[in-house]
């Protein structure tokens, strides 16, 4: 089954790529480059099913839609006094932020490509 | 704006004089109505305009999508880009072929106004888009007549042209012949009007029936029947 790959582009996963990339480099006892491959491949499904799983915190958000769009399967939505309200459960209260203007793209959460 | 004559009803009916057409705002009976093309006193509202046009090229929908505001495109679905605007607040749906539907407008020249505007964001998109044979295809029309009707008796009088099925739809489906329109009646007096190619037509099917309608009204001020 394929992963989106979106989170390679994380902190933590660009970290990986670096400390894989290292791994394979190195003179004394290289990873193989499948290896590093198919651990990167681990890591795309890991974060899709963690994320889909494990995380319980909860993010709501409203504002004036601008300009919406959908190709490829992805959703592109402008909006206009925008506010995000992050609730974590356990934690008492939540975040708010607010924007003039916030982007959001989308992808479907099953990894159908 | 042309002057208002205020009439009576009891001025109103029979009169032929050629009186002014004044644009209702909505469907109730008021004295600002054009007795001569409205009778019944009142104005079916227009709810939707259905437009087609044909742009005159052939329409790349990815690159359409991809460059034009509020634009959806998923060929698994379905095989068009649908786009709206929100003045005239419309939607269409523009084909490969360069032929457009252009639907949800509230009356012809808006339709039309619609269906220029999406002409010229497809031109913007650099195709050579030209505005060719404008058509109106289909008319909604919506009014309330204020009293409640009997739609069994309705359908067993006129059972020619009436479908009455409160188990499948709530409303009495009436295809009337001439003009060729279906009307759509509910226990509530509320109508719709459908498949007009000109407002003409709209307003003549709900004179044509409005008569009907008063024949089957629940009377509510009816005292019950005395039974002998």
């Amino acid at each position: 089954m394929e992963h989106w790959q979106l989170y390679r582009a994380s902190s933590i996963g660009t970290a990986l790529q670096d400390a894989l990339d290292e791994m394979v480099q190195d003179d004394d006892s290289p990873l193989s480059p499948e290896l590093a491959m198919k651990t990167v491949m681990q890591f795309d499904k890991a974060m899709n099913e963690l994320l889909a799983e494990r995380v319980k915190s909860k993010l709501n958000f409203k504002g004036h839609l601008h300009t919406y769009r959908f190709c490829d399967n992805v959703w592109q939505f402008i909006l206009e006094d925008a506010e995000f309200k992050l609730t974590i459960p356990g934690v008492g209260g939540h975040e708010i932020i607010k924007a003039d203007k916030a982007k959001i793209f989308t992808v479907g959460a099953a990894g159908a490509k | 704006m042309s002057a208002v004559f205020p009439l009576t009803a009891g001025e109103a009916s029979g009169s032929a004089l050629p009186l002014p057409v004044v644009p209702a705002q909505d469907a109730h009976v008021d004295n600002q109505v054009d007795r001569a093309i409205h009778p019944s006193g009142i104005v079916p509202t227009l709810q939707n305009i259905v437009s087609t046009v044909n742009l005159g090229c052939k329409l790349d929908l990815k690159s359409i999508a991809l460059k034009a505001r509020n634009a959806e495109y998923n060929p698994k679905r379905f095989a068009a880009v649908i786009m709206r605007i929100r003045d005239p607040k419309t939607t269409a749906l523009i084909f490969a072929s360069g032929k457009m539907v252009c639907t949800g407008a509230k009356s012809e020249e808006l339709s039309r106004l619609a269906a220029r505007k999406y002409a010229k964001i497809i031109q913007k998109l650099d195709f050579p888009a030209t505005f060719k044979d404008f058509k109106i295809q289909n008319i909604v029309g919506s009014c309330d007549v204020r009293f409640p009707i009997r739609l069994e008796g309705l359908a067993f009088t006129h059972g020619h042209y009436c479908s009455y099925e409160p188990e499948l739809f709530p409303g009495l489906i009436y295809r009337m012949l001439d003009p060729k329109i279906v009307l759509l009646i509910f226990v509530s007096g509320k109508i719709v009007l459908t498949g007009a190619k000109e407002r003409s037509q709209i307003y003549q099917a709900f004179e044509n029936i409005y008569p009907v309608l008063t024949q089957f009204s629940k009377a509510v001020e009816e005292a019950p029947a005395i039974q002998a």
